[in-house]
């Protein structure tokens, strides 16, 4: 069988399967108020958005692999421009750029213009502190761990404090080189 | 623009949730008290009015002097967007209430906007002002 | 055609979302995590029937009839959530009405989350992914609920999942 390269993020997406994205947005929101509701403290609940972004992570890691039919990224800053180009495209259907590269190349910024999951929200005075996203941190996060890349990762901007855009800062800590059991085949 | 006209939102448990003078007359304290109790006022008219039609729109429902009353019923909420305006520009009313509903529904979509609760938003409110000025 | 995301999107959230709930926070009391989730479902389909209502009808519904409102989530409501009707509508003409989804999506879909299910295929795991599959139902129970709600109808929605992957929403509309 003849490999096909890896395929683009709008070519996946296209292919997928989709949904009414408010009903993910609002299916989102309601978790986020009931957490607000039950675990009262803001900072507690940004935790437990990320635990929860980084649980799906390590599951949607697979998927991922397998629909963009990506082996393996060793470079890191070839899987970051993997993230923004196909990860949040085939499953959120936006688009994402990759910035400020530090010199050593283990630190970037993902760059959103646009994302699903704030669509309708406004955060009240009560709720500053919150990082509504931080289940989309969690999921980088955890996805990376997955191909042995420990990562961290920050949100630098966030439309809902009246930035111009999203950016996540994602610092690779430790990359733990892999060990092929065999040399893949082409 | 409108000389007098007054916006508010009443909820289904007939609370008030957003009050607003958006005519171009001077506002006055007394006067935005006066033209809210006349808009409670009519709250009963609506009601009767609501059973009787599936439109929307319900124009004119009450008077007052040389004010008038009208309507706008949303769907699910039975949340009542009312105006009270010297204006008969009935084309411009509709099409005011009609962004102002997108507006609001848009407003209490935000899941974190508590169902029923006072529209604090000021986004929503200098949108609605703007709205007045286009329409009213 | 308005925004999608990929089904996976939905899919991950409520796996964890249950998950969290279940496991995490009310790991020992079922009947607290599953108030929790029919909770969020509730918000959510407060919010989707306000929203499609809109869409479909520019003129106001008048719901006096319950039959109405149970069609509107049979028919555009189900649409919009699962790209298809509801197969069949049943009622008892005195306020109870069962929805039913042949092949309900959550259901064939939904992966019930490997870590925290045993791998075995004793009594007690498929009591166990039984149990789990039944917290997931509590949020398509909330949805429904408060999408009837939002119409003015209050109701108590459960659900039969006893012919599988059919699943039926059972609806009782409080006098």
């Amino acid at each position: 069988m003849p490999t096909a390269g890896p395929r683009s993020g709008d070519a996946i997406f296209a292919s997928v399967e989709r949904v009414n994205a408010e009903l993910f947005t609002l299916t989102y929101g309601a978790t986020v108020r009931q957490l607000l509701t039950d675990l009262e403290e803001v900072e507690e609940v940004n935790k437990q958005l990320d635990q929860m972004g980084y649980n799906i992570g390590i599951r949607l890691i697979d998927e991922f692999l397998a629909k963009s039919n990506i082996s393996r990224c060793v470079d890191f800053k070839e899987t970051a421009d993997v993230i923004a180009k196909v990860g949040l495209k085939m499953f959120l259907g936006v688009n994402a750029t990759v910035t400020n590269w530090d010199a050593e190349g283990t630190c970037c910024s993902i760059v959103l213009e646009d994302n699903p999951l704030v669509d309708f929200v406004e955060l009240p005075d009560t709720c500053q502190g919150l990082h509504y996203c931080n289940i989309l941190s969690g999921v980088i996060r955890g996805a990376l761990e997955m191909v042995s890349m420990k990562t961290e990762v920050t949100w630098l901007r966030d439309m809902l404090r009246g930035d111009d855009s999203f950016e996540l800062q994602v610092k690779l800590l430790k990359q733990v080189p892999e060990e092929y059991p065999y040399k893949d085949d082409e | 623009m409108a000389n007098t006209a007054c916006f508010i939102i009443v909820s289904r448990n007939n609370i008030p949730i957003y009050e607003a003078e958006v005519g171009s007359a001077v506002k006055r304290e007394d006067s935005a008290q006066l033209h809210q109790f006349i808009l409670h006022a009519s709250l009963d008219i609506v009601q009767d009015l609501a059973w009787t039609t599936s439109a929307m729109f319900l124009k004119a429902v009450d008077r007052f002097n040389d004010l008038v009353v009208s309507v706008y019923v949303t769907a699910g909420l039975h949340t009542r967007l009312m105006l009270l305006h010297d204006s008969r520009n009935d084309d411009g009313i509709k099409s005011f209430f009609q962004e102002v509903h997108e507006l609001y529904i848009k407003t209490i979509l935000n899941p974190l906007y508590l169902p029923g609760s006072r529209i604090t938003s000021s986004h929503f409110d200098t949108k609605v002002r703007a709205l007045a000025r286009k329409y009213l | 055609m308005g925004r999608e995301v990929a089904e996976s999107c939905v899919d991950s959230l409520l796996t964890e979302m249950v998950s969290t709930y279940c496991h995490r926070f009310y790991a020992n009391k079922p009947e607290l995590a599953a108030r929790r989730i029919e909770a969020i479902g509730y918000q959510v389909g407060h919010q989707l029937s306000e929203r499609f209502v809109f869409r479909y009808t520019m003129e106001r519904p008048r719901f006096t009839d319950h039959l109405e409102a149970i069609k509107f989530i049979c028919k555009d409501f189900w649409s919009e959530l699962f790209k298809k009707q509801i197969d069949n509508l049943k009622t008892n003409h005195r306020g109870t009405f069962v929805l039913q989804d042949n092949r309900f999506r959550w259901l064939t879909r939904m992966s019930v989350d490997p870590q925290n299910e045993s791998q075995d295929n004793s009594a007690d795991g498929e009591n166990k992914a039984a149990q789990a599959t039944s917290m997931h139902l509590y949020f398509p129970c909330g949805i429904i609920r408060g999408a009837l709600s939002n119409l003015g109808i209050p109701c108590a929605v459960s659900a039969d999942i006893s012919n599988l992957p059919a699943c039926s929403f059972v609806v009782r509309i409080k006098a």
